[in-house]
Order: C-alpha cells, then sequence, then structure tokens
C-alpha cells in the first residue's frame, strides 16, 4: 500500500523549471513522503525511549518510522512535554515553507506568460482585503488602526494567524461550505436540517481533516439526531443519484452527471462508469429500512393519529397539522439495507450488460478498494474517495482553496479537473494537492500557507482577468483578482458597521427542535405527541421561518425595532442584525442576501457576484443605509467623541474605507461637510455607495 | 378554428410553403427540415411564416424537470401513467392528463411540442441549455431569450427594463456576455413587486422632492469621491456597477412603476389566479405586457418530483393549471393574446418508469413544451414521443429549434450574428459552421407551427 502511494507521488510531483531547490527545503517538504533519513529520540510521558524517523501526523497521532522499517502510530497525547513542542514547531513551520513554494511556482507561471506580479498591497489595503477574507467583514474603526499603526515587522503574518483563530472564522468559513454543500434549514416543514448545520460549524471550529469531514458524510449512520452528518444525504431524500453527482463533483473534481443516462459525450465516462460507482452506495437508504420497525411504526402512528384526534376533540386534525410530517421526520435516517441492489436503468442500450442487471461496484481512478476490506460497501467507498492515493481528493479541494483565495481557480471548470494540463500553472496546482495532503487535509493551514504567500499579498489585478484567461485558464496570478463582495461579505460588513457585535447572537436552536421533534416511539402517547408538536410549531414560527436566531435575546418591538440588552439595534421589521451565518439558510429570498447573490442552495456553487438594479435599490433606498448614515447610527456615536473635523472625517473614512481620506478628497470632505451633521450623513451615505466600497481590492 | 390540424397537415404545409410542391408519401422526414441536429444550409427565417407575429412574449419555466406523462403528453391507458389519468379536450383525440382540467379546455388556444429531447440529466447542465441554447462551458455565460431580444431588437423602453425575470433560480443565465444594461430585472417575491423603488422618508411629494435633492447631493459626492478608485481600476465589472446606479436612478423616476404592483388588481382577479408564486407571477407577467416590457420569464420550482409524484405532480399542475388558464383568458380578452407569445418549458421530463418510492426520476430523452398566442396555431401539436414516452418517434426536436421558434416569432433573425466581449460569435438558437465557413443558426424554426 505504501509502496504504491510513493510511486504515484512521484509520478506527479513535480518541480518548477528553473529553481533549484536547496536540499534542506526539499527534505522538510517531503517528509512525509521519502521519509528523512534522520531519525531522533522520542520520549513518552512514562520516560521511555525510541529512535525514529518522523513521518507526518495523523488525526492526533504521530508516523514513526521504527529502525525496523515498521511504521507505528503513537498518539501526540502520550508524548513528552518536549517531543509535542517539536511536533509543533514543526507542523507550524509548514506554512510558511508551503508559501515559499507558492510564490516559486507563481513566479515561474508569470514568467512563462512574460508577465509581471502586481505590486504588493499597502498596509491599508491587507489589513481591509484580509480581514474580509478571513471574518467576512470589514475591520472596525479600531481594528484597522490598531494594524496600521503596529510597528512589529510581522504584523502581517500576526494578524492573519489571529483571525484564522477567530470566531468569525468559522461563520465565514460556514458561509463557503453552506454553497457548496447546498445547505439549507429546512426542506419542508418539521423537516429540519438544524443539527447538521450545528455540526459544520462545530467541524469548521475544531479543523476538522478535509478527508475526515468528507468521510462522515459519505459513512453517515442513522437519523440526523443520532448522526447530523447524514444530513448531506437526507439533503437529497429520494435522489440518491443526484447526490452522487453532487459527491463526485464537489469532493472529487469529476462531473459524471451526464453519464447518468448515457456515455459521456465529452469525457472518457460510461454510463456504466456512473453506475459502478453508484453501487457503493446502493445499499443505502434514506428511510430506516428494519421491516420489523416499519410495520411498528405505521401501527403506532395510526393509534398515535387517533388518540391526537380525540384529545383535539376534532376528527380532522391530522396531517395538515404537522404530526404525520414530526412522526415521519424520525424514519429519515441514512441507513444500509443489504437486500438492497443496484440495478441498471431499464433502458440501459450499451451491449455490456442487460438492462435492469444488478451492477458491481467499482472505482474509477487512483487505487481500487477491497470491499471485503470493509463493513460496507458505502465505507469501502468512503475510504477510496477519501484516499490521498486518490488523485483527484486532494486537488478538488485545493483548487477551490485557491479560488476562494484569489477569486479565480487554478483549474476551471473547479467540478471537473479532467486534465491537470488545463491550468495555466500544472505544477503549481499539483503542488497544492500535495501541500494539502502533507498538512493532514487541514483547510485552515492550506488557508494559512496561501495567505502568507507574497503572491496572495500582492495588489489586486487592475483590469481584471480577459474571457480568454478565465476560459482557458491562462491568467497567471500576478496577483488576485479583484473581487465583488459576496452577499454574506456585504450584509456582515454592514452589521459591524452598525452594530457593536453583530456576532454576538448565535442560532442555537437544535436543542429546541430536537425537543419538538425526535420522538421515542415505545413511550409515545398522543398526549405526549401533540405537547411536541406545539414545542415544534414553536420552534418553526419564531426560529426557522423568521430570521432571528433565537428568541430569548429579543426586546419588544417597538415601531418595527428591537434592541439589544447594549442598545444596539436588534431587528428592523423582521429584518435581525446579525452575521449570515446565523439566519436561515439560505435566507427568505425577499432578503437582502439573496437580492445580492447568496445561493438559493438549489444547486452547489450558485452564489453569483452578478449586478442587479433591486440590489441598488436596496442600497439606496432601504433602511439600511438610512441606519447607517443616520445621525444616530454607530459611526456618529464613535465619531461623536472627537471633536475635530479633521479627526471626524479620518475616523468615517477608516471605519468605512479602512483608509484616511487623501489629498483631493479632503478638500471634497470638507466642502461637503460645511459644519452640521447632515454633512456627515452625506459623506458616509457616499462612501457606503461607492464601488472601492463594493470591491475587496 | 384549426382545430383538427395533424402532422401530416403540418407536413404538407410546409412543403408548400418552402418547397413549392405537395409532400408526397406522408410522414417521411425531409432532409431541409431535419431538425435537431446540426444545420446543413442557411435558411432565411425572417421569410418563413409568423416572423414577428409576437411582440411580446411570457416565458414560463417549469422548474425541476415537469413530468410530460402527467401533464401534456399522457400515454391514455398504460400501465406507466400510474395514478395520473386523462381528460378529454376541446380538440378531439387530443386528450391532456387529468391534472390539467382547465387546459383541457382551453386545448384550441395553444400547440404542444412533443419531441425535444437533449442529453443532461443535470438540472443545471439542463436548464442552462433550454434557456440559452448553448451547453453551459466555464469561459463564457450566454444570454438568455430576455436579453437576446434586448440585443436584436433594440432595448429602447423609456425607464422600464425591457424584460423581467419572476421567481428566477440562482443559476439563471440572466444576460451572459450581452451588456449589464441588458440585464433582465429580478423580481423574487411577485406579490411584493419591487422592492424599495422609492427614495428613503415618506411617500408624500413634498418629501420624495426633498429625497429628491438630498439624493442628488449624495450622489454627487460619491461619484466624486470614488474617481480615483474607478480610475485605478478598469475591471469592467466596475462600470458595469456604475451604470446599473444609472439605470437604477432612471427606474426609480419612471411613472410605469405602478405596474409592478399586484395591488392595484382587484383582489377577486388576483384570488382567481391562485395563491401561490407562481399564479401571481403570471397575473404580474400579464400586467407587464400590457405596459409594454417585451419578455417575461415566470419561474415555478420544485418539479423534481423523484418521491411521491403523483400527489406532488397533481399540486403542481393543478396550480399550473389555473394559472395558465386564466392567463391565457384574460390575454384572450384584452385583446393581447394575439401579439403575446406564451411558452411553457421545462429542462427535461420525467421517466416513464416509476420508482420505489412512487417517483419518477430525470428523463431528458424526451419532453414536452407548449406555445400559445401571437399566431401559434391553436390546437396543434408538433411532433410524438413513443408508446412509452421514451424517446422522440417522429420529428425529434433540440431545445435550439424551440429557442429558434421563440425568437422567429418574436421578430428576431436567427442568423443575426452577436460577437462576445473577445470576439467569439454567437446566434440566439445556437449556432454552427458550414463548409464554407458561413455561420448560421443551429436552431431551426418550426414554422409548421404558425398559421400561414
Amino acid at each position: 500500500m505504501r509502496s504504491t502511494r510513493y510511486s504515484m507521488k512521484t509520478a506527479i510531483r513535480s518541480t518548477p523549471p528553473g529553481i533549484n531547490l536547496g536540499a534542506g527545503l526539499h527534505i522538510l517538504l517531503c517528509f512525509t513522503l521519502t521519509v528523512s533519513a534522520y531519525a531522533r529520540e522520542w520520549t513518552d510521558i512514562q520516560g521511555r525511549k525510541v529512535a525514529a524517523e518522523y513521518g507526518g501526523i495523523e488525526q492526533g497521532s504521530v508516523k514513526l518510522k521504527l529502525e525496523t522499517g515498521k511504521v507505528v502510530s503513537f498518539p501526540i497525547n502520550k508524548l513528552s512535554a518536549a517531543d509535542q513542542a517539536w511536533l509543533k514547531a514543526k507542523y507550524n513551520s509548514s506554512p510558511p515553507t508551503i508559501a515559499r513554494r507558492i510564490d516559486q511556482y507563481v513566479s515561474a507561471g508569470l514568467k512563462k506568460a512574460g508577465r509581471k506580479p502586481n505590486p504588493r498591497t499597502t498596509d491599508a489595503q491587507f489589513v481591509r482585503r484580509t480581514y474580509l477574507e478571513i471574518t467576512g467583514a470589514i475591520p472596525t474603526y479600531g481594528q484597522t488602526v490598531e494594524f496600521l499603526e503596529s510597528t512589529n515587522p510581522n504584523k502581517r503574518k500576526a494578524l492573519i494567524d489571529n483571525l484564522l483563530d477567530s470566531e468569525e472564522y468559522v461563520s465565514h468559513t460556514f458561509n463557503w461550505y453552506a454553497d457548496q454543500l447546498r445547505v439549507i434549514s429546512k426542506l419542508r416543514d418539521y423537516i429540519n436540517y438544524e443539527s447538521y448545520i450545528q455540526w459544520i460549524k462545530d467541524s469548521i471550529k475544531e479543523d476538522m481533516p478535509w478527508d475526515v469531514f468528507v468521510r462522515r458524510l459519505i459513512e453517515a449512520e442513522g437519523t440526523m439526531f443520532e448522526d447530523p452528518a447524514s444530513g448531506w444525504f437526507l439533503r437529497d431524500y429520494g435522489m440518491p443519484l443526484n447526490n452522487l453527482s453532487a459527491t463526485a463533483s464537489l469532493f472529487l473534481g469529476t462531473e459524471i452527471t451526464c453519464a447518468q443516462c448515457h456515455d459521456h459525450p465529452f469525457e472518457d465516462w460510461t454510463q456504466m462508469d456512473f453506475y459502478s460507482l453508484a453501487a457503493f452506495l446502493g445499499q443505502r437508504r434514506d428511510l430506516i429500512a428494519n421491516r420489523e420497525f416499519n410495520e411498528e411504526f405505521m401501527t403506532r402512528r395510526d393509534e398515535i393519529e387517533e388518540e391526537v384526534r380525540e384529545l383535539k376533540g376534532d376528527p380532522d386534525f391530522g396531517y395538515e397539522n404537522g404530526i404525520r410530517l414530526i412522526l415521519s421526520f424520525n424514519r429519515w435516517a441514512s441507513h444500509d439495507d443489504p437486500n438492497q441492489t443496484l440495478k441498471l436503468p431499464h433502458d440501459y442500450q450499451y451491449d455490456d450488460a442487460a438492462p435492469e442487471s444488478v451492477v458491481t461496484p467499482r472505482t474509477l481512478f487512483g487505487e481500487d478498494v477491497k470491499i471485503e476490506d470493509y463493513e460496507t460497501p458505502r465505507k469501502a467507498f468512503a475510504a477510496w474517495a477519501t484516499a490521498k492515493e486518490n488523485p483527484r481528493f486532494a486537488l478538488a479541494i485545493s483548487n477551490r482553496i485557491w479560488d476562494w483565495a484569489f477569486g479565480l481557480p487554478l483549474h476551471g471548470p473547479m467540478d471537473n479537473i479532467s486534465d491537470l494540463n488545463h491550468a495555466q500553472n500544472p505544477e503549481l496546482l499539483k503542488f497544492l494537492g500535495e501541500a494539502m495532503e502533507d498538512l493532514d487535509f487541514s483547510v485552515k493551514e492550506l488557508r494559512r500557507s496561501i495567505y502568507y504567500s507574497k503572491a496572495w499579498q500582492r495588489e489586486a489585478t487592475t483590469t481584471g482577468a480577459t474571457e480568454v484567461e478565465v476560459g482557458r485558464n491562462e491568467y497567471p496570478f500576478p496577483g488576485p483578482l479583484l473581487k465583488r463582495m459576496t452577499a454574506e461579505q456585504l450584509w456582515d460588513s454592514y452589521m459591524t458597521l452598525l452594530v457593536t457585535d453583530p456576532y454576538d447572537l448565535r442560532r442555537d436552536v437544535v436543542t429546541d427542535a430536537e425537543e419538538g421533534i425526535k420522538m421515542d416511539f415505545t413511550t409515545l402517547t398522543g398526549g405526549r405527541a401533540l405537547e411536541q408538536l406545539e414545542k415544534a410549531q414553536l420552534v418553526m414560527r419564531n426560529v426557522i421561518d423568521r430570521t432571528a436566531p433565537s428568541l430569548s435575546a429579543m426586546s419588544e418591538e417597538v415601531s418595527g425595532k428591537s434592541y439589544r440588552s447594549n442598545g444596539d439595534l436588534l431587528s428592523y421589521y423582521g429584518n435581525y442584525f446579525v452575521r449570515a451565518s446565523e439566519m436561515r439558510q439560505p435566507a427568505p429570498d425577499t432578503h437582502f442576501l439573496r437580492a445580492w447573490g447568496q445561493s438559493d442552495r438549489l444547486n452547489p456553487e450558485s452564489a453569483s457576484e452578478d449586478g442587479s438594479i433591486p440590489q441598488i435599490l436596496f442600497i439606496l433606498n432601504s433602511f439600511l443605509t438610512h441606519f447607517l448614515a443616520d445621525p444616530d447610527s454607530m459611526i456618529f456615536k464613535k465619531a461623536g467623541g472627537v471633536r475635530a473635523t479633521g479627526e471626524k472625517l479620518d475616523q468615517i473614512y477608516l471605519s468605512i474605507l479602512n483608509r484616511p481620506a487623501e489629498g483631493k478628497e479632503k478638500a471634497l470632505c470638507y466642502k461637503a461637510i460645511r459644519s452640521d451633521d447632515e454633512g456627515y450623513s452625506d459623506l458616509i451615505w457616499a462612501l457606503i455607495n461607492s464601488r472601492e466600497f463594493l470591491f475587496v481590492q | 378554428m384549426n382545430s383538427s390540424f395533424t402532422r401530416r397537415a403540418f407536413v404538407e404545409e410546409a412543403a408548400r410553403n418552402f418547397l413549392g410542391v405537395s409532400a408526397l408519401g406522408g410522414l417521411s422526414t425531409m432532409p431541409q427540415f431535419a431538425r435537431g441536429g446540426k444545420a446543413s444550409e442557411f435558411i432565411d427565417n425572417t421569410k418563413l411564416p409568423g416572423f414577428g407575429s409576437a411582440e411580446n412574449c411570457i416565458y414560463l419555466f417549469m422548474a425541476g424537470g415537469m413530468s410530460h406523462l402527467d401533464t401534456f403528453d399522457p400515454k391514455q391507458g398504460s400501465e406507466i401513467m400510474g395514478t395520473t389519468g386523462t381528460v378529454k379536450t376541446k380538440v378531439p383525440g387530443e386528450p391532456l392528463a387529468d391534472n390539467l382540467p382547465e387546459l383541457a379546455k382551453l386545448r384550441d388556444k395553444f400547440a404542444i411540442v412533443r419531441s425535444l429531447g437533449q442529453k443532461t440529466g443535470d438540472h443545471n447542465q439542463g436548464s442552462y441549455l433550454m434557456r440559452t441554447s448553448y451547453s453551459d462551458r466555464p469561459d463564457i455565460r450566454h444570454p438568455s431569450m430576455g436579453p437576446w431580444a434586448s440585443q436584436l431588437l433594440g432595448a429602447e423602453n423609456g425607464d422600464l427594463p425591457s424584460s423581467v425575470n419572476i421567481s428566477p433560480g440562482s443559476n439563471h443565465p440572466g444576460r451572459g456576455f450581452l451588456p449589464p444594461v441588458l440585464s433582465p430585472l429580478p423580481i423574487l417575491n411577485p406579490a411584493k413587486g419591487v422592492s424599495y423603488s422609492q427614495r428613503y422618508g415618506g411617500k408624500s411629494e413634498e418629501a420624495q422632492a426633498r429625497s429628491r435633492t438630498e439624493y442628488e447631493r449624495r450622489l454627487e459626492l460619491m461619484n466624486s469621491l470614488d474617481t480615483s478608485f474607478r480610475e485605478k481600476f478598469t475591471d469592467p465589472r466596475i462600470s458595469a456597477y456604475t451604470d446599473l446606479y444609472n439605470e437604477a436612478l432612471k427606474f426609480m423616476d419612471s411613472k410605469d412603476l405602478e405596474i409592478f404592483d399586484l395591488t392595484k388588481e382587484p383582489e377577486s382577479v388576483r384570488a382567481r389566479y391562485g395563491d401561490s408564486s407562481f399564479a401571481q407571477g403570471c397575473l404580474l407577467a400579464k400586467r407587464l405586457v400590457k405596459s409594454g416590457i417585451r419578455f417575461v420569464d415566470v419561474q415555478k420550482g420544485a418539479w423534481d418530483t423523484h418521491a411521491d409524484n403523483f400527489t406532488l405532480t397533481n399540486t403542481l399542475a393543478n396550480d399550473m393549471d389555473n394559472a395558465v388558464a386564466n392567463l391565457l383568458q384574460d390575454l384572450k380578452a384584452e385583446g393581447l393574446l394575439s401579439k403575446t407569445l406564451v411558452v411553457i418549458a421545462t429542462e427535461f421530463g420525467r421517466s416513464p418508469v416509476i420508482n420505489a418510492n412512487e417517483g419518477r426520476d430525470h428523463h431528458p430523452g424526451v419532453f414536452s413544451c407548449v406555445l400559445a398566442g401571437a399566431g401559434i396555431t391553436g390546437g396543434a401539436s408538433y411532433g410524438e414521443s413513443d408508446e412509452k414516452g421514451d424517446r422522440p418517434k417522429t420529428d425529434p426536436l433540440e431545445p435550439a429549434d424551440f429557442n429558434a421558434t421563440i425568437a422567429h416569432a418574436m421578430g428576431m433573425n436567427v442568423n443575426e450574428i452577436v460577437k462576445s466581449p473577445s470576439g467569439r460569435p454567437f446566434t440566439v438558437a445556437s449556432h454552427t459552421t458550414l463548409p464554407d465557413d458561413t455561420i448560421v443558426s443551429g436552431g431551426k424554426v418550426i414554422s409548421e407551427l404558425f398559421a400561414g
């Protein structure tokens, strides 16, 4: 197994042209691949010692290659403090190294294209971009000034590190996951995904390695109360083949949807390939498949509905009132039925098999798996899909992370990395895939590495990328592209300007939802079911159907407004001033977020940065801009502390554009401000409506 | 009028119109008319019947994949029908699924195309192809029909947009590569119309006038403070937003804003259409075309009935049935139907095989769409699917042919080339290159559908 891996890695590992790597650098980079020649002495907490070579970190354990050649996995927390510190240093040292390599590859790509790199960002550009990129919102006045005035020579690195550990990192990264995974709060009334949503946020917070995350999705077993990861399958209830297409395109960078109905017209995939892959998941069902349970369920359901009707004294009380949906939801589970098989469609037209014959699971690329080695075919599939030996798994996520950071992928389309050589810089993409593996699939560490790079810290390309550069993957990345703020970035930035801490209220409704909807059929009575129904209806009304994060934080609404305990605004006619990640997913279709392109979550990666008239109307005429520019607003309150016009001016500029006003602008501002509040309102309004605010340099 | 219109009559009429001969031997396919493939010659559609018969178009899109069997292409008595039955219509021998009782009464007002097919069972790809005639590729976004009409026929429409998208999904291709000013105006909730179209600060005339002065002052300041940024960044997306600000301001001052306001309709009329978002969207679409907006796209989602197809499709189809029937009748009563093309489209059909969840899976092999009004022969049908509703039996068509027909009715020259910003040539219903390097429309107009 290991030897195969090495040969595979060797095959795709490459060195950029014209770059002579120092020996030390090479060893450091390849430490999980070509086992280092240097063994060191390891000590565990009981004082026992062993000489072994370091072989990488994997899920809380270190791989050690003993002198006998045997590789063992040892829990890191059982090692001495000194060894733990050594490992930590080793681990932490990786992103700067990876960043340097990224820069070498980008330089080579620029040279090939005959392009010069863009200049380095100014501190002001950097602080704004980095906050938006990692926390999803512009920095506050205080955060901006703190960075700009800092004399720490490593302040950029320090800022990146701090922000990657922030709570807002979780919030903003969730928006990205939600767009890809098509996260929704509910499918139908009472069919809700709150526990799945919370699980995704928790996994981002703990930086669950990407391979573990995807494995959890594919192996999910049980109801969403038992295993929240089953939300991935149950998102596509009744549509397992669609779910497989999403799995392939998102996690494996392989677009095989076409092959669901016929051989792929442009790629090598046959319809048999599609079904062979689907066969791994052929035993899985969306409902609990135990026949006894089902018979019991039907009987109990009828009994309970009858009891409920009697209790309510209403012979028509039933389906319409949601009781059946709630009962049924307790049967929704990702569950294997060993007797179920996947068959070819009735109209299968090729002569390698008969229509409606049973399909044997088979992988499409990478190492094959032996199903017998695993408990279920599904687990075998999960192991194959997420294996380091699978050439597309690491590339797919690395390419997406690059796209997120630079505004354009190295290889487009992202859902079909059919030929690496279609990338302008295939060596860079290969390297990123390898780096992702070396980082044990830490999404956070790869992002850290990219943000450390000089390439990412350059100014945005002023001309944008041409159609040809985008279409043929020919953009050589002299710097990131100018990015229009995503819907979530724009909303969350407004929140930063509007309230002191927009992330103080988190959506935490898993318990409420569970108390209402999860039912124990062995003890359930009609009375109990009715109590739960009422609870569930409350959850539906107050939490899921509205955008509010929780119920308790609300003050009484007066003239449409409610306030937080610190006096900051909480809501205005049902619009809650909280971060986008804490609202219903996706936001209702008339919400600001949707007008600005938040995905409707029907298809992966559907968020849009396109312009429309309603977007402008929202900014020009809605309560939002009014609240921001009102003399009552937080910007005004803060700027109220200083008297001099010049200082006020700087405060407003640093709060909104995160830079001081410059020469000519100052004169324009002074003229506009005159002496009254109206002038400041005008200025705030003007800056918020500027293109400079909307686009991330 | 032409209620006994048959396929044979189509072919014969087609032959008369284009060949000057009478087609003999019935249903043989003439190569010149073989659709559903690459064009082999230049056909000047401006000379064909029906050209420019439509001033407006209401394009109703059934997202998720509408079951052809349970709506417009039922197979009477076949086991593939599940619990769906059929209903007699005003046109003898032309039954519809019993999910469509109201449209059955109006069968003489619309034509059905039953031999459409395409190759992808993917929602994104399928709806993109249906709306643009092109496959979705990473390097370019193709325009949908509304912006194409604006491009080819002119977008001058006072302060109003020339096309509107009601309840579009996130993946609507919109203006594609055409200029940002041709973007359809999206309306996310038809009952609410265009949100925030009035200046902030009170509805009275005096308050609006005060706001106007304030806005002008602020906009001037904004534009001057933003100058250095706009000079430095020539990325076209920046100027697109500047154009949109100008459009939005023009729009806010339009006298015609109330056409977007459904509360101006009598309550009884709104109730008659039905209370779904789609039904209200149909009513709004009627108001909009009446006011001169050329192209209105209304989407109805949730047709993806993999489970419980018969219950769900019944609900969906009933809603569509009632709303579209009301729309056709009102357009007719107001004298608009003769110049308004009404289209029902979808991305693919649904499988004749009923799956274990009582559902139907995706079926791109064959599906049905509908055309009505504006010169379309009412009661007609074009193309047939086989007995199982599995593949086209006659006259196979591709989405490009269907779109060429819409473009043709609206008076667009389907061979007119429009270049993308990088200079690549495109036509409204996809294109193909002839051996002599001429670029012609890939889609071929179904001119038989138009009453000569």
